[in-house]
């Protein structure tokens, strides 16, 4: 009898362990799927930029009727509510929200755009003086840099200094800096080993870059949500 | 007296048969007085039975007109008179009416020069046969270069029995008639007939009081005598080989056609390298055949010629109409060989076949004369065709010498490529080229960084770009957050 139990026991240790496996199997396709594919990734990329600043313009919009309607009669500009609004964050949060959001449009350059493999004839390899030259990753990022610099420099000013943001989310936004790092660490490596692909790596800085975007637009998402419950 | 009593006698015996001779022949030859047997007659004697017999010849008879009328004109007309007898036609006697008979006439009223013409006389004899006479007929043509009728193929008889039973006609033909071979002109181009009935002599454009022309008949055939100019087959034209030693057998071939048939006189016309005619070589060839000018049966190129450039152009016509084609680039002679290269071999730094990794090119070559020989090195991938690599300089040597260009060649954008070079040299080797070269056997590794994501520089990248962005970001924070 004891024998049997251990038998069926071992059976559902087998069956969970292999119902996991293939979950985990499946994740991992799926991941590898989506970020193999750049149209995908483009407008997912893009997709939630837009959402933010609708979400944004949203909370705004309904911040400065709450107002309204609590001044009983006296008028409230939208311009006077902005800057009754604004809220500093913080300098090293500011820094490091303006270079967590340099770092994500690199990422994303990194990680679309650094082989051949998903655009075939827009990448980095084809400037080959830059790509053979042992600084090109570096020179490619900077690039990617001094191209997204505006927007990565006003965005974090347009949509951290008008919330109520804690001080774990403020971590949170932070760590993403590091995030960010890994996700253009990984890119390099497919880059570096190109034209094999490691397609868990693949899925790993997919995962690094699209989480860095979702958590840095997270304050916009978080207040957008309260409103709506 | 006794004497020219007896010519006249044997004259008179053969009067006769000289009078039918002379109306369907032409004039006999002149020929010169016999000088054999006996002078003074003009004939030979001998003697049979003790009887003088004199023989006269025909030669001798001619020969004493010729005499008499030189030597007595008043006797000799007197003489003539009474040996003519004037031929009177029978009464109610009519000319036959000849007309030309060409078939399809209205369709063919063009015609060409090398196109066979079938032509007829068509004769209509209404006389009674008793009465009929023989009739000799000529087809006679006046080409558009010409003045005047001649005469074109045989003459043709029609005796008095040859007629029709039912119609009093017959027909006799020219069949294959190519009258206008020649000409050196287009245009008009008419027949007639000239025929004689024993009686007179007539010619059908002129006999009737207007000419005639129904159906296919005609008393004077009028037609348009057309030239359709020979054509060039461009894609024959050709000299072989382009790039040949001097004395190799260059051969230059072109095909030429005239739809009329004609014969073209097709002309070589051989150029330097500033268009300028050296020489020009003509053939007459058939239409649609090859010409061919074989320079070493014309002694078109010597030794001299080695590293010139020449073109060609031809003239061609059918003796009407001249052509001419566009100039044609070749031969190129090739110079005399001033160097021996051999064995073009590359090899990468290991099996890898790396982009980033140098590539060991190498040629053997002997250069017993040439100081300076200049080599230059090329790589081609399809992202970089033809890419000048490096040149050395090698000096004349008896020994065979092995060129070496150990380098790196290639970039990110070659990898996953196969590529082929080739050396160029500034002087002509023993194939009387410049250059040698040849094609990697495998591809570039199409791994296309250098470096490991664990190397110093690709780390080194990476936390550029971190330290960038952090910079960035306080730079950003401090100037625009204050």
């Amino acid at each position: 009898m004891s024998s049997l139990n251990e038998t069926v026991a071992g059976v559902q240790t087998v069956d969970v362990s292999s119902g996991s496996g293939l979950i985990l199997e499946g994740l991992s396709s799926f991941f590898v799927g989506i970020s193999s594919n750049g149209i995908f990734g483009l407008l997912l990329f893009v997709l939630l930029l837009a959402l933010g600043v609708f979400f944004h313009r949203l909370n705004m919009e309904r911040t400065y009727r709450s107002v309204a309607a609590t001044t009983r009669g006296g008028e409230v500009s939208r311009e006077e509510l902005r800057e009754e609004m604004f809220t500093r964050q913080g300098s090293n949060f500011n820094a490091a929200a303006v270079a967590a959001w340099m770092l994500l449009f690199a990422a994303f350059a990194y990680f679309y755009f650094l082989t051949p493999e998903i655009f075939s004839r827009h990448n980095y390899y084809q400037v080959p003086t830059l790509s053979s030259g042992p600084l090109g990753f570096a020179i490619f990022g900077i690039v990617v840099f001094l191209f997204t610099g505006l927007a990565a420099a006003f965005i974090p000013m347009e949509i951290y200094s008008y919330y109520d943001i804690s001080r774990k989310t403020k971590v949170v936004i932070m760590l993403t800096v590091p995030l960010l790092v890994i996700s253009i660490a990984l890119s390099v490596q497919q880059g570096t080993i190109f034209p094999e692909v490691d397609p868990a790596a693949r899925s790993l800085a997919f995962i690094a870059l699209f989480g860095s975007e979702a958590t840095l637009l997270w304050p916009i998402y978080a207040e957008a949500l309260g409103g709506i419950r | 007296m006794k004497r020219l009593a007896a010519c006249l006698i044997v004259v008179v015996l053969l009067l006769p048969l000289a009078a039918q001779a002379a109306g369907v022949s032409p004039s006999p030859p002149k020929s010169t007085p016999s000088s054999s047997g006996d002078s003074d007659s003009g004939g030979s004697t001998s003697k049979s039975g003790g009887k003088k017999i004199v023989k006269l010849e025909l030669e001798d008879l001619i020969g004493n007109l010729e005499k008499w009328k030189q030597d007595d004109p008043d006797q000799f007309e007197y003489l003539k008179k009474l040996l003519h007898i004037p031929f009177v036609p029978p009464k109610n006697y009519s000319a036959p009416t000849v007309l030309i008979w060409f078939p399809n006439s209205t369709d063919n009223a063009r015609i060409t020069r090398n196109e066979k013409l079938d032509i007829y006389a068509w004769v209509k004899n209404e006389n009674p046969i008793e009465v009929r006479s023989d009739v000799y007929l000529y087809l006679e043509a006046k080409g558009p270069d010409q003045d005047n009728f001649t005469r074109v193929g045989s003459q043709r008889v029609i005796l008095a029995n040859e007629y029709s039973e039912k119609t009093n006609s017959t027909t006799r033909d020219w069949s294959g008639l190519t009258p206008f071979l020649d000409s050196k002109e287009v245009g008009n181009a008419t027949f007639r007939i000239w025929f004689n009935d024993m009686h007179s002599t007539y010619y059908t454009d002129t006999m009737y009081s207007k000419p005639f022309h129904q159906n296919d008949f005609h008393s004077i055939l009028e037609l348009e005598l057309v030239n359709s100019p020979p054509e060039v087959d461009e894609k024959s034209v050709r000299v072989e080989p382009s790039r040949a030693r001097y004395n190799d057998p260059i051969r230059y071939q072109a095909r030429f056609t005239d739809s009329d048939g004609d014969l073209i006189n097709a002309t070589l016309h051989l150029l330097d390298d500033q268009n300028k005619e050296l020489v020009n070589l003509t053939q007459e060839v058939p239409s649609g055949t090859n010409v061919t000018f074989a320079a070493s049966e014309y002694g078109l190129f010597g030794e001299g010629d080695a590293g010139k450039n020449f073109s060609y152009m031809y003239t061609y016509g059918d003796g009407l109409d001249v052509n001419r084609t566009e100039i044609y680039a070749g031969p190129s002679i090739l110079p005399s060989p001033k160097i021996f290269v051999s064995d073009p071999n590359v090899e990468a730094a290991d099996e890898n076949r790396y982009w980033w990794q140098n590539y060991r090119f190498s040629l053997k070559v002997k250069n017993p004369d040439v100081s300076n020989l200049r080599i230059d090195l090329y790589t081609s991938t399809p992202s970089h065709p033809n890419k000048h690599q490096d040149t050395k300089t090698i000096n004349a040597s008896e020994e065979v010498q092995n060129v070496i260009f150990d380098l790196q060649p290639f970039d990110v954008s070659d990898s996953d490529q196969g590529f082929s070079y080739y050396f160029r040299y500034s002087a002509t080797d023993q194939n009387s080229r410049e250059e040698m070269g040849g094609t990697s056997e495998g591809r570039i590794n199409p791994k296309i960084v250098k470096y490991p994501i664990y190397s110093a520089v690709t780390v080194a990248n990476i936390v550029a770009v971190l330290l960038a962005a952090l910079l960035g970001g306080i730079v950003i924070e401090r100037r625009l957050y204050r």
